[in-house]
């Protein structure tokens, strides 16, 4: 089942495109176009209330106010201001992020799927992205169901890339707290490292190239 | 120079000069009564008694008429009596004493004319024995005829004493005695106006209590002078809404009123002034308010042509164009609003903790559809863990927008920008060129920073310090899609000085630009208040690795 979002927008034809938007991204999207006295009923199974702060009626920050007296449900501000005073404002009285007009349905959709994300509760157990799988506890690694050989280095490399699948890491952090001081730790070092790695992993070959920063393991948001 | 000193040099200088004027007037009223004296005793000598031994002895006559009895000095105490003496001259001014002087040509003319004729000069006694300084010498009172001022044989120490002859007619105008002439000396004790300089004494005791005649009375000036100064002062500091007030009805309280009326005009002007740039700030928020909507509303409209394009049903760069240029205006408008920030400083920037992670993550995600349009990789790596810096949240924001939509714009399809925060020692990209680096605030260790590295054209060298500057654009020649509008860099290296941070342009590794924004690490305190702006996307609760 799709996770709900309540808009509270007053801007008619902005708000139906901001549905529009996120429900084609998957979610269930509830428009409100006034600003009405928040009751727990309605935010009952909302996972996330993106609310305009310039609203006819109940404006946006009293309307977050009373809600924080019932819900901690995610709130994402929206607002047409871009106000220091008002972002500050917001965040006291509870808001979780804030964003200002104008923007892209892209970044939109974006901003709430990082904020609906699940936490990533990968980091106690073993680690696995696509079909690569790795136990930090025991030190073994498996590429397409079949167990790989890596060195320490090789292993700790693919650690720290697979423990933030998706996010770039960069070469001066891998070199500086993965390479052993004691021995050769440059760049260059680094990435005859990873090309042994790329080579024992495979077809399975998580690692990507993150071009003027470093590797990442699996796709990521920019493409 | 203060009042008091310059009030005391005005009164000396006067105080001076008047009695010196008053000196000399004196001393010349004394002499013209001396001549006056000196005459009519002389024609009353002449006509009561003299006349007939005169012509008698013309060549031997050389009278010393009585001399007048002491008097008192004003200024010695006793002054001497004056001493004169007489010779006798025919119609021709010529003597038959040989010891009468010779007189001059001026004042035979003078005499021919029926005139008084008389000079005086200051000189060694003819009369002698020489004056003593209580007063004449001696009791031998004759005449010494053999010594004459300037004598070779003079004593040095003899004083100088004022000598003066007149030549009177007689109205008999005939025979040897038919003009006379009187020669008298003064002593030097009383030789005080005319040609003298007086006694010490005699003039600055008056000055002096001139002087302090006329500081007490300036006294009181002074001091209501420095209270008027010290309200006028106190008034610019608290911003001239304090009154400037002085009682009483003299001319510096007339300077008050005066300075009370410019403090009220002051005042005026400046609520007008603020009034102006009031509604000027609240038009532009309104304006920036009023378009972001549409703006937004035109921004969906355009992703949605973006993906009709991708599907066939619309010409993709058209399309990518109109998205290129609403970016555009949407950067515009943020940069407007900061830019009136931080014009006027108002309101103040805040200093609150800021999740920079999370600025990058936003910043990032705001330009990946418009680098998307531009076909250029969009990249960016923050730490695990949450790094906060204390400052203006939207002053932050802009200014890495600004780098981020600058390194997009000024690429080329294919090409990259990455945006990297890092912390200090975790190995910042040092590898990039910092030659002709352009700086702000500079500082000894970086602590932390966001880098923006682009692989585009890059800028030349020589324009690279330039960069920064307000309304400069790299290459004039080239239109608005080549150069932007000329504030974003100008922003970010602002909102960088106003943070006290450092802010450097060179030239990348790539061939592109590194824009460097350097920053102090300060999280959030135990205030329950201080709470970070805004929260970074999906935060990370247990600092593991990177």
């Amino acid at each position: 089942m799709s996770e709900r979002i309540v808009l509270i927008e007053d801007d008619r034809e902005l708000g139906a495109q901001i549905v529009a938007h996120l429900s084609r991204a998957g979610y269930q999207v509830e428009l409100k176009t006034e600003g009405t006295f928040p009751i727990p009923a309605d935010f009952q199974g909302v996972s996330l209330v993106i609310l305009d702060l310039m609203l006819p009626g109940l404006g946006g920050m009293d309307i977050l106010k009373h809600l924080r007296t019932f819900s901690d449900v995610p709130v994402m501000v929206l607002s047409a201001r871009n106000n220091t005073s008002d972002k500050v404002r917001a965040l006291k009285m509870g808001s979780d992020d804030y964003m200002t007009k104008p923007f892209w349905p892209e970044e939109l959709v974006e901003r709430v799927r990082a904020r609906l994300r699940r936490p990533n509760l990968q980091k106690t157990g073993p680690l696995t992205v696509a079909g690569v799988c790795l136990d930090a506890s025991r030190r073994t690694a498996t590429a397409g169901g079949a167990g790989i050989e890596l060195t320490r280095v090789e292993f700790d490399i693919l650690a720290s890339l697979m423990r933030r699948p998706g996010e770039a890491v960069t070469r001066q952090w891998l070199v500086a707290n993965v390479l052993d001081p004691d021995k050769d730790s440059s760049e260059r070092t680094l990435d005859v490292h990873v090309s042994h790695l790329r080579r024992k992993l495979g077809k399975e070959n998580i690692i990507e190239t993150v071009w003027g920063i470093g590797y990442r393991a699996g796709k990521g948001g920019s493409r | 120079m203060k009042l008091r000193a310059w009030l005391t040099l005005a009164t000396a200088a006067t105080g001076i000069a008047v009695f010196a004027g008053a000196w000399a007037g004196f001393g010349y009223y004394r002499d013209f009564t001396r001549r006056e004296i000196l005459v009519q005793s002389t024609l009353s000598y002449m006509t009561a008694e003299s006349r007939a031994e005169c012509e008698k002895n013309a060549a031997s006559w050389m009278p010393e008429p009585a001399r007048t009895a002491p008097g008192k000095d004003w200024v010695n105490g006793r002054r001497p009596p004056m001493r004169r003496r007489l010779f006798a001259y025919d119609s021709a001014f010529v003597s038959a004493n040989v010891n009468a002087p010779e007189i001059d040509s001026d004042m035979m003319k003078a005499a021919a004319a029926g005139q008084i004729a008389w000079k005086s000069w200051t000189g060694v006694s003819r009369m002698g024995p020489p004056w003593r300084k209580d007063g004449p010498g001696g009791g031998d009172l004759r005449p010494d005829l053999e010594r004459d001022a300037g004598e070779p044989g003079a004593p040095p120490d003899q004083p100088l004493v004022r000598l003066g002859r007149i030549l009177v007619p007689m109205p008999w105008k005939t025979g040897p005695c038919a003009n006379v002439l009187v020669e008298y000396e003064e002593p030097p004790e009383s030789a005080g106006p005319g040609g003298f300089t007086p006694p010490t004494v005699v003039w600055i005791i008056p000055v002096l209590f001139m002087i302090i005649a006329v500081l007490v009375a300036a006294g009181p000036v002074v001091g209501r002078i420095r209270r008027l100064t010290r309200m006028v002062r106190q008034s610019a500091l608290a911003g001239y809404e304090k009154p400037i007030f002085l009682k009483g009805s003299d001319e510096i309280a007339e300077l008050g009123a005066a300075f009370e009326t410019a403090r009220t005009e002051i005042l005026g002007r400046i609520a007008l002034q603020e009034r102006r740039e009031q509604n000027l700030r609240e038009f532009l928020e309104n304006t920036t308010h009023d378009i972001s909507i549409p703006l937004t509303v035109l921004q969906g409209r355009l992703a949605d042509l973006a993906g009709d394009a991708e599907r066939g049903g619309a010409d993709p760069d058209k399309v990518g164009g109109a998205i290129s240029e609403a970016q555009y205006i949407a950067a515009l408008i943020g940069n407007l609003a900061v830019a009136s920030r931080i014009q006027t400083g108002q309101p103040e920037p805040q200093k609150e903790p800021v999740d920079m992670c999370a600025v990058v993550q936003r910043c990032v995600a705001r330009h990946r559809p418009i680098a998307r349009q531009a076909r250029v990789t969009l990249e960016h790596a923050v730490p695990e863990h949450v790094v906060f810096a204390r400052g203006d949240v939207t002053f932050i924001e802009q200014a890495v927008n600004n780098l981020v939509f600058n390194a997009i714009r000024h690429n080329r399809p294919g090409g990259h920008v990455a945006v990297i925060l890092e912390e200090p020692g975790n190995g910042l990209p040092m590898s990039a060129n910092r030659q002709g680096a352009v700086e702000t605030m500079p500082r000894e260790t970086p602590p932390a920073s966001i880098c923006v590295i682009d692989d585009g054209p890059g800028i030349p060298e020589e324009e690279l310090s330039r960069l920064a500057e307000r309304y400069y654009r790299a290459g004039r020649d080239r239109g608005r899609n080549a150069g932007g509008q000329g504030i974003g860099l100008h922003i970010a290296s602002t909102v960088a000085a106003i943070h006290g941070w450092r802010f450097s342009l060179s030239k990348s590794e790539y061939g592109g630009l590194l824009a460097r924004l350097e920053f102090e690490m300060d999280g959030p305190d135990d205030r329950p208040d201080d709470d970070p702006v805004i929260k970074r996307d999906n935060q990370k609760t247990d600092a593991g690795v990177h």
